[in-house]
């Protein structure tokens, strides 16, 4: 397995390289080499042709080590066409690189998006004194250009050109991680937003703060709230079918609640006993889940990393830093609302460091902040993000259009008619009707879940970002900001176009975690044309704040 | 090969607008790469202007594609479309006959054939001009934006800043038109990259050169 040592493009180089006038600026082929150690990265895809050769051997049968030679064969090939046609070289700006035969494709990479230039070696790349390189830019998951392989002087060569280019044109790789690290105690360059707050004390490093501990009792409530007790019950069910409980005894007990052969008042009267003892047993739990799972909940801010530990049996440590938010979402439940009670999630921008994390720290993501009271959730939002003045009352709430409880109850209606259809027929074929009494109470809750649909979108611009509410039953509030949004789009269906409505939809980095975005529809199609050019333009206006 | 009659393409440029940069002779296929890339030579033509038949303000501003794309979209459709409905019909065939017993005689299968293949044929010839007529783009000193869709229309706006590489790629129908089709991405997660296919190929490189043009302004702000 190739031992991955990784380094950053950065390196300061200390003196002025009085290198060549622009070295690497013509044309470069991959090392000679390259073919083989491509064809040896695609061991998963010769994996049919060795199956086959063994196949073959054993059968003593030649015409299969045919088909194998031909495969691998056909796959040299296609790397000798891609080391053929690959190039790369470097301009002023850019690291730009073209191959294909059939279909040709140029990228062109600026050299101050470049944030890492992984260099991968195992032992048989030293063997020949090659590497490969990978060259990562924040964009998507995969990696931007892999030159598999180059020699290692050349690849050298051209991170020494890459980092010079950068460091000649003053502008140090903000994007980078580590660089951003250092920077954290240096107050002379304010990069992410409200970094002053904390260095404006000078070169004193500050002292890591509690925001926030949750006690047993906060924790409990949330247990009580949330259906978490039903993922347990997964796990019992997985349990009972190992063992082959069914055949207890005692399930004969359970048994004998269900109201299926005994039509008397008293079995169904245990039937509800039985459910209500359920229901209150997966709430319970849900409380263990909780308490054991955030057990003891710090949340400590430190410097400009905030840190989370907790756990009972597991205890878990993670660090998210503060600049890499992109994305908060605010949770609350029907019940929760009783306790007057959140739950926040936070997505983060990931880019090569997400591979390194484990699944704990994704994990909290999504359990960011497991309960807070609602009183504290401006204060935390403006820790995540200083400066934000999180006041959901004074947010100028743009509702969606006041055609949408028409078109949704439309769509109620439509759906409950093909409901019943469909069920009058299977009541037919099955010669009972009773089934379509329970189709006859879904319909109006439908219709009653339309209406609360309709009243519960709303999106709010502010001066820093973009709220978005929506959900009935689970009721979720997502903010972002104008300097993390990445992609702004507007979309029309045939169905809006009847309606005169549209949608927008933000695309941020690290989507997920959230379970939430901002893709908003129903939205009057001047309000939707309006504020797609207005966030369009406040986020084109500000500087992408990566990391 | 021959061309398709031109008259509805003529048509279609001529009545809506003047197209960005129209280039009339195929360009060079690019054998080697110069050792810097050629500065933006082609020079864009002012905003176009709004065809006749959409709201005069939706458009302006806007470039559309460039209108060799529809002949090359239906030299695609026609190509393909024998195969794909022999396809289709071969599909019921062996669903009909085989396993639900319809015992057709063969001329209802040929008709059949013959109805799809008609079908995609008209789309073929069609379906290129919807989507010409649909597509639209610009590029001002902000954002990169891309109209498109026939039934389900989007307008996906991308900030210039927002662009971490592109790519210019050309498969071998778009060379022989001199079309190309333009990438950008970005680190968002649903959009991490957006494709504005079918314009010219010196176009994609105008706008692949304007790009890190402007990025070059939006850093240094």
């Amino acid at each position: 397995m190739p031992s991955e040592s990784s380094a950053a493009s950065e390196q300061t180089s200390e003196e002025p390289l009085g290198a060549p006038e622009r070295p690497l600026s013509g044309p470069q082929w991959l090392h000679p080499l390259s073919p083989i150690f491509d064809l040896l990265s695609h061991v998963r895809s010769l994996i049919v042709p060795i199956l086959l050769a063994a196949f073959g051997a054993a059968r003593d049968e030649i015409v299969w080590q045919l088909i194998a030679a031909a495969f691998l064969v056909m796959g040299l090939f296609f790397q000798l066409i891609h080391y053929f046609t690959f190039r790369f070289w470097l301009t002023e700006s850019d690291l730009v690189s073209r191959q294909g035969l059939v279909f040709h494709k140029t990228r062109t990479i600026p050299l101050n998006k470049i944030q890492n230039i992984d260099v991968v070696q195992n032992v048989l790349h030293r063997m020949f004194g090659v590497a490969e390189g990978r060259i990562e830019t924040a964009s998507g998951t995969e990696v931007e250009a892999v030159l598999r392989v180059l020699s290692v002087a050349k690849l050298e060569r051209l991170r020494e050109a890459v980092a010079q280019r950068n460091a000649s044109r003053q502008r140090p790789a903000r994007a980078a991680p580590a660089a951003m690290l250092e920077s954290v105690a240096s107050p002379g360059e304010t990069i992410a937003p409200g970094r002053e707050n904390e260095s404006s004390t000078g070169w004193s490093i500050p002292q890591p703060v509690e925001l926030l501990r949750i006690s047993p009792a906060q924790l409990s409530a949330a247990g009580l709230a949330n259906n978490r007790g039903l993922v347990l019950v997964g796990v019992v069910i997985g349990g009972l079918y190992q063992f082959d409980v069914l055949r207890q005894p005692w399930i004969k007990f359970i048994w004998d609640f269900l109201p299926t052969h005994d039509h008397s008042m008293a079995a169904s009267l245990r039937f509800l006993v039985g459910l209500a003892a359920l229901v209150v047993l997966l709430r319970v739990l849900s409380v263990a889940w909780y308490v054991t799972r955030f057990y003891d909940y710090r949340l400590v801010l430190d410097g400009d990393d905030l840190r989370v530990s907790c756990g009972l049996i597991t205890r878990v440590n993670t660090t998210i830093p503060r600049r890499r938010v992109q994305f908060v979402s605010i949770q609350q439940n029907w019940l929760m609302r009783y306790f007057h009670q959140v739950a926040i999630r936070v997505e983060t921008a990931g880019g090569a460091a997400v591979s390194e994390e484990n699944a704990h720290s994704t994990l909290l993501r999504k359990w960011f902040i497991p309960v807070l009271p609602n009183s504290d959730v401006a204060r935390i939002v403006n820790v995540l993000r200083p400066g934000t003045e999180f006041d959901v009352a004074s947010f100028d709430w743009q509702p969606v259009s006041a055609r949408t409880r028409a078109r949704l109850m439309r769509l109620a209606v439509v759906y409950s008619m093909v409901g019943l259809g469909v069920l009058a027929f299977l009541c037919w074929q099955w010669g009972t009707w009773w089934p379509m009494a329970g189709v006859a109470m879904i319909a109006p809750y439908l219709l009653w879940l339309a209406d609360k649909k309709s009243r519960s979108l709303s999106l709010a611009r502010t001066d820093w970002g973009v709220v978005y509410r929506s959900g009935v039953w689970l009721r979720k509030t997502s903010l972002t900001f104008f300097d993390r949004i990445q992609v702004v789009t507007w979309q029309e269906s045939p169905f809006d176009r009847r309606w005169q409505m549209a949608g927008i939809a933000i695309d941020t980095a690290g989507s997920g975690p959230a379970d939430h975005s901002i893709d908003v529809h129903y939205l009057d199609a001047s309000v939707a044309r309006r504020e797609f050019e207005a966030i369009q333009s406040a986020t084109a206006a500000r500087r992408l704040q990566w990391a | 090969m021959t061309e398709l009659p031109n008259e509805p393409i003529e048509a279609i440029a001529k009545e809506s607008e003047t197209v960005a940069p129209s280039g009339a002779a195929l360009p060079p296929v690019e054998s080697d790469p110069p050792a810097t890339p050629p500065p933006p030579t082609t020079p864009m033509p002012p905003a176009v202007e709004a065809p006749a038949a959409h709201a005069s303000d939706e458009w302006a501003g806007f470039y559309s594609l460039d209108p060799r794309c529809i002949p090359m979209d239906r030299w695609v459709g026609l190509v393909g479309s024998p195969f794909l409905s022999a396809l289709v019909v071969s599909v019921l065939l062996a669903v009909g006959e085989w396993w639900l017993k319809w015992g057709w005689p063969w001329v209802a299968y040929a008709a059949l054939y013959i109805a799809v293949f008609g079908a995609m044929v008209w789309f073929s010839l069609m379906w290129p001009v919807w989507e010409f007529r649909r597509s639209r783009w610009r590029c001002d000193g902000v954002a990169l934006e891309i109209h498109r869709g026939i039934w389900w229309r989007r307008r996906i706006s991308v900030p210039l800043s927002r662009i971490q590489h592109v790519d210019v790629s050309q498969g071998p129908w778009q060379r022989r038109y001199g079309l190309a089709k333009f990438t950008v991405y970005t680190a968002g997660s649903h959009h991490s990259s957006v494709d504005l296919n079918n314009v010219a190929w010196e176009t994609a490189h105008w706008l692949r050169d304007r790009l890190m043009v402007e990025r070059e302004v939006i850093d240094a702000v």
